[in-house]
């Protein structure tokens, strides 16, 4: 329960108001309740931290990127990092710290489009599977077991050998290969709120099964699927490092960590740092989500509601 | 009455700190001698906190003070883990509410009262096993042999709180505490574990305190009464005379419910009353006999 | 007095082939409008099921189901649920823990395509004891005994004939149960409810029902009145041992 107001200031007292008076604020005060959660994770905040700095790489990247991606200069190839280069030059001379700025772009435009099509998708199919049971259920986990019988990677290599190289054909690779665990996962709870007194309810008002499924069944299924994506966002930037890097992701000259990394393979020896920042950007990215996710989870308590 | 096993003076449990604390127990004060004590509160009231407080099995955030707790004369808030260890089912056993969480699932039952003696007393395995046996058959477990190759799931609740028992008395302790034990059974089933447990007490003189939310059958089973209410005992009276309570809290519970020999229209409900918060315990003395 | 529900030989069976057993069978009794009926036996007798089938949540039993003549459909249509509700056992599982306790009371109302929400909702709540200072807060928010009267409140909102009660105070503290059992039986009077309920407790059966049905091993035994549990009187020799077995002391 809420507890008495103790504070004076206008918004304290508006968010600890013990009866909400409109739903608005009832919506926020619970909001309000879970980040806090949120902010008590250490490790979590960390996360969020180097997603925010991505994000903001990505956003700003051509006002803080000090040299042209494209900018070949063979003269100056396989530099060390220097107050110049920050991070090096390649083998064709190109600035490294500025195209990993431009890659995290690429980085952040799969993660986003792969989230939004591997989270509906499974959500949609692991409910409707669960709730019907039957027939159903049996057909719709029967496709969900093909798409998992591949290992991730081999299934986004036979895609995108199929469709061909490039971009978006990737990150149709890597969803077709990410969706089924989501939808196994949201079967799962969907298989256990089926059965609970709510959805009785709900049931004997005379609601048909479609909104039972979207309106009671989804919002209870959603922090676990939010929470897996979030994980699973560090496996998707892997894969598509590892389709850059055996360059089937992003065409050259697209400065895709992935293909960066391969690139900077042959001169590991010599010139460690064009592997090595596009490799540590990939770490810290996948670190980052890992990290994120945990606080989710941690957030998103059932126990709160 | 001679001198108490168990004496707890002036006990306070706080979870938590700082704005968010929780001051779950707030004083709470009585003797358990070779008797049945029953505490009876609602959810919220300390009382399951406080069996446990006993036991030393409080969660780890919970900060626990008192004058006085001893048992036998060991300050038990003064004891080691390793010196608790050697209390807890040895001395002082636990019955918890539901046989299907507090049984090992994997485990068959005989094994698992084996494991409750052999932790103990260092003595053979056919020893164990013959003392397991006997004491399934001293909860009246008809055909011991074959419940004993059994698991948890394949016997019924009252069954399942039955080995309990059997697995709490077989180190044979001085003071058993059983938290809700009755609660997840049938009714009828009831009688019968509460009686097969009566019957163990009795032999063995071993004392017991009661918790549970059920004033009537605290009252039926128990020789004494402790009501709690927001932390505190409000009054400590013996079972027979629960009828003549006194403190409004007792008389309330007692009154709202509805009785079979009183038929009524509409039940009498609770008024709580700030007061009953931090008034004193009602204590009703013990009659020498 | 023509029954207002009538139910007919109903049964279910669960298991196949020579696993199959009835969970109850043969289930026959009237109840009219404005009586509170209830059902009492030992756990796994069945008499939660025999609800459920009422209900309509379990929709594969043999036997009918009748409101004022008018056999029901084992797939309930969506007019008959408005006149049978149901209040669940559990009140921390019968109310959706991410949705307010406006939207709780509002769904039934827009589901049945009903007018007025606003202000039928505000009148359920007055209703059930709660203001509408309560419309805007969520289930974990609450105490079990308010859990409760929502979950009533949910059931009165589209103004039903009948409720099935299934244990409704079962879970609740010693002082709350007066407060939610004085709160059905002035409804019923209020509303002229009839009420089927399921209990294990024999005073509170006496003080709510008038007519009970006992019943073992998914039949009913007999059916005996308020009186008879009170004075532990029975025709049957099971049920005669029954009372004797429940009633305390």
């Amino acid at each position: 329960m809420i507890d008495n107001e103790k504070y004076v200031s206008g918004w304290s007292a508006w968010i600890n108001a013990p009866i909400p008076d409109t739903p608005l604020q009832a919506r926020i005060q619970l909001l309000w309740e879970s980040l806090r959660r949120f902010a008590a994770n250490g490790s979590a905040l960390f996360g969020l931290a180097i997603l925010c700095i991505l994000i903001s790489m990505a956003t700003f990247a051509p006002l803080i990127v000090p040299h042209d991606i494209f900018d070949q200069d063979l003269a100056k190839q396989l530099q060390a990092p220097s107050s110049n280069n920050l991070f090096g030059t390649d083998e064709l001379g190109r600035d490294i710290f500025s195209r990993m700025i431009f890659g995290s772009r690429i980085t952040l435009y799969i993660i986003a489009l792969t989230a939004i099509i591997v989270g509906p998708v499974g959500l949609l199919v692991g409910t409707v599977a669960g709730y019907f049971g039957g027939w159903v259920d049996a057909v719709l986990m029967r496709i969900v077991d093909i798409f998992l019988a591949f290992p991730s990677l081999i299934l986004a290599l036979a895609f995108v050998a199929a469709l061909g190289p490039g971009i978006d054909n990737a990150i149709i690779a890597i969803s077709l290969a990410s969706w089924p665990p989501i939808a196994r996962l949201a079967r799962a709870e969907t298989l256990t709120i089926r059965q609970s007194d709510y959805i009785n309810a709900i049931r004997l008002i005379g609601a048909d099964p479609l909104r039972i499924i979207l309106r009671h069944v989804m919002p209870m299924c959603l922090p676990s699927v939010v929470v897996r994506l979030t994980l699973n966002m560090a496996a998707i930037v892997l894969t598509a490092a590892g389709l850059g890097f055996l360059g089937l992701g992003a065409q050259p000259p697209s400065p895709e960590w992935g293909s960066m990394l391969a690139s900077g393979r042959q001169f590991i020896l010599t010139s460690w740092w064009i592997a090595a920042a596009p490799g540590v950007a990939i770490l810290l990215t996948s670190l980052s989500f890992n990290l994120l996710g945990d606080g989710l989870r941690d957030m998103l308590d059932p126990k709160h509601g | 009455m001679d001198k108490p096993l168990l004496t707890i003076e002036d006990l306070h449990l706080v979870f938590g700190q700082g704005q968010n604390a929780v001051h779950a127990v707030r004083g709470v004060s009585f003797n358990v001698g070779r008797e049945k004590v029953g505490i009876v509160g609602e959810s919220g009231s300390g009382k399951s906190q406080t069996g446990r407080a006993i036991m030393r099995l409080s969660p780890s955030t919970v900060n626990i003070v008192a004058k006085k707790m001893d048992f036998d004369g060991i300050p038990l808030l003064q004891q080691t883990e390793r010196q608790m260890r050697q209390i807890r089912g040895n001395r002082i056993s636990m019955i918890l509410q539901d046989p299907k969480f507090s049984l090992n699932p994997l485990m068959r039952i005989g094994d698992q009262v084996v494991e409750a003696y052999r932790v103990h007393h260092k003595v053979s395995r056919r020893e164990a096993r013959a003392r397991a046996l006997k004491m399934l058959d001293a909860v009246r477990i008809r055909d011991c042999e074959r419940v004993f190759n059994l698991y948890p799931h394949e016997v019924s609740g009252g069954m399942g709180q039955r080995v309990m028992i059997a697995m709490m008395l077989i180190p044979e302790p001085d003071m058993i505490i059983a938290d809700e034990p009755t609660s997840a059974l049938d009714v009828s089933v009831r009688k019968q574990v509460l009686s097969v447990l009566d019957e163990l007490l009795r032999q063995r003189g071993t004392a017991l305190i009661f918790i549970s939310h059920d004033l009537n059958l605290v009252a039926e089973f128990c020789d004494r009464v402790l009501v709690m209410y927001a932390g505190r005992v409000v009054e400590d009276i013996a079972a027979r005379d629960l009828h003549k309570a006194i403190h409004p809290y007792t008389r309330g519970l007692l009154d709202s419910l509805p009785k079979l020999d009183q038929p009524r229209d509409v039940l009498s409900t609770l008024q709580r009353d700030p007061i009953w918060r931090d008034a004193p315990t009602i204590f009703h003395p013990r009659e020498v006999r | 007095m023509t029954a207002f529900l009538s139910v007919t030989e109903l049964g279910i069976g669960m298991g196949q082939d020579d696993q199959y057993r009835r969970i109850i069978d043969d289930i026959s009794f009237e109840i009219g409008r404005g009586e509170s009926v209830g059902l009492i036996g030992e756990s796994g007798c069945g008499k939660s099921t025999v609800l459920r089938c009422i209900a309509g949540l379990n929709p594969d039993y043999d036997g009918e189901v009748a409101l004022e003549g008018v056999q029901l459909r084992p797939r309930r249509r969506k007019l008959e649920l408005r006149r049978m509700q149901m209040v669940f056992q559990d009140p921390y599982a019968s109310l959706h823990p991410r949705k307010m306790v406006r939207d709780v009371l509002m769904e039934p109302l827009v589901v049945q395509k009903m007018d007025r929400s606003e202000e039928r909702v505000s009148e359920v709540l007055d209703a059930v004891g709660l203001g509408s200072r309560f419309r805007y807060r969520f289930p974990h928010q609450l105490s079990g005994g308010q859990r409760q009267r929502v979950a009533i409140a949910r059931c009165l909102v589209t103004e039903p004939e009948m409720l099935l009660l299934d244990e409704p105070t079962s879970a609740l503290d010693v002082s709350v149960q007066a407060e939610i059992l004085n709160l059905l039986m002035r409804l019923r009077h209020e509303r002229n409810l009839t009420y089927l309920m399921v209990t294990h407790d024999l005073a509170v059966m006496a003080h709510v029902c008038s007519r009970i049905a006992i019943m073992h091993d998914g039949r009913i035994i007999e059916m005996i009145s308020d009186r008879d549990i009170r004075d532990g009187r029975a025709q049957t020799p099971y049920g005669q041992d029954f009372l004797n077995a429940y009633r305390p002391g």
